[in-house]
């Protein structure tokens, strides 16, 4: 998503993270990965939850190889730093108009699952154009 | 658009419906709702697995 920024505020959008981490954290985070949008803190999953998102599927894991990606990943020695939140928690995207109705959703279904960048250029461009400012 | 209608912000919401209302911690460790960023600009809101 941070390589998308810049694409992501050209279609007239601002962008917002929501991690498991404390505020503290998410600094130190944003300053590890020289990420420039706000990124919220929400420690206790509560808004995780309200907004239907779930936790790794053990089966679905297997079923999209991501497993042995992780492996993968572990023995070349790229897992460093302590996971800062729930590790199990899967994430999701969500497109909000400025009349709070959801314009695009996907709810990632394992750890190897992302949002499709050209449905989501879709459903921006079509906001855009239905939100004019006055 | 009627807002009592049964397009209620149920956690499954999917698209055309409204979105839960939330708050959370900004980098400041104040609180700030989703709604105040939607309200001024259409916002991904993007939320992410563990980190680190």
């Amino acid at each position: 998503m941070r390589q998308q920024y810049p694409a992501i505020q050209s279609l007239g959008l601002q962008l917002v993270a929501v991690g498991m981490g404390d505020p503290t954290q998410a600094v130190a985070f944003k300053r590890s990965r020289n990420i420039t949008f706000p990124l919220l803190s929400d420690t206790s999953q509560r808004v995780y939850n309200s907004y239907g998102l779930g936790a790794i599927n053990g089966q679905r894991e297997l079923q999209s190889g991501s497993v042995g990606a992780i492996f993968g990943e572990v023995l070349k020695g790229n897992f460093g730093g302590i996971p800062v939140g729930d590790i199990s928690q899967l994430g999701g995207t969500f497109l909000i108009d400025q009349q709070g109705i959801a314009r695009y959703v996907h709810r990632d279904i394992s750890t190897s699952d992302y949002p499709s960048m050209s449905e989501l250029i879709g459903a921006a461009r079509k906001v855009g154009t239905s939100s004019k400012p006055s | 658009m009627d807002k009592t209608s049964s397009k209620v912000s149920g956690s499954n919401f999917k698209v055309g419906d409204t979105v839960p209302e939330a708050t959370l911690l900004n980098e400041s460790g104040q609180k700030v709702t989703l709604s105040s960023f939607w309200q001024q600009k259409p916002t991904l809101f993007a939320f992410i697995r563990h980190y680190g």
